[in-house]
């Protein structure tokens, strides 16, 4: 099982709607089991951020991190997002 | 089932003169608080987290922003609305080297995030419907901007 952390400013909006993005095009492609979700604030992010494997934000000012960092907006924008998502799928071994 | 709308005619508000989005937010977030949905700390809340967390998305024409802040500065969730009489420059979110013009405003007071999840996968889709967002900004009474966009906040 994979861990993805999407992380935004409060952690409660543009993280959960960009994670539940993710997670119904994974489903869609049937490889939404392989992957568990989790949202945070930027602020938790450096004490959450060690147990995933990869984050996901769409905050400007994503501080250094032990993982592997993606900028998430366009999921959020609905558009330029398909090299985004094969980044994920690729990095993640998906 | 019986879910209260997130939006208010009472704050939502067409053809805003804001001078820049410091303006425009300290504008809305004072709607908010006089409606009764946002505490006193809310205004200054926004402000700051604009400056840290831009909100501003890139659509076909303009741009629009969706400011929120921390739950605590709210007293019950809603979503207020305005259009604006010329656009303001907000930065975009996740990349504050750039700037977008906006003129459509969603201004989130948000409770708690789960519950609202429907509203905030309306508010995707909503930002990828280009011809709607065009119907939204040119809406000439609440009325009708509320008939256009009030399924989208249920």
């Amino acid at each position: 099982m994979k861990r993805i952390l999407v992380a935004c400013g409060t952690g409660i909006a543009t993280s959960v709607a960009v994670a539940n993005k993710i997670k119904n095009i994974f489903e869609d492609k049937g490889i939404a089991e392989k992957v568990h979700f989790d949202t945070c604030s930027v602020a938790e992010l450096h004490a959450k951020a060690p147990k995933a494997d990869l984050v996901v934000t769409t905050a400007h000012n994503s501080k250094e991190l032990p993982v592997k960092v993606i900028m998430g907006v366009s999921f959020l924008i609905g558009r330029g997002y398909e090299p985004v998502l094969e980044e994920i799928i690729e990095y993640l071994e998906l | 089932m019986g879910e209260k709308k997130l939006l208010d005619k009472s704050v939502i508000n067409l053809n805003v003169k804001a001078k820049d989005s410091d303006d425009l937010l300290m504008q809305m977030s004072d709607v908010l608080e006089k409606a009764g949905y946002v505490k006193n700390s809310f205004k200054e809340a926004i402000i700051e987290r604009e400056k840290t967390f831009a909100t501003g998305l890139p659509t076909d024409f303009r741009g629009i922003a969706i400011p929120h802040t921390s739950t605590e500065h709210v007293n019950e969730p809603i979503v207020s609305i305005a259009t604006l009489e010329k656009p303001v420059a907000f930065k975009m979110m996740g990349n504050h080297d750039e700037t977008i013009q906006v003129d459509l405003i969603f201004m989130l007071a948000l409770k708690e995030a789960h519950a609202q999840l429907e509203m905030l996968q309306n508010l995707m889709s909503l930002i990828q419907d280009q011809e709607l967002l065009g119907k939204a900004r040119i809406a000439e009474s609440t009325d009708e901007l509320m008939d256009l966009l009030g399924s989208y906040f249920e």
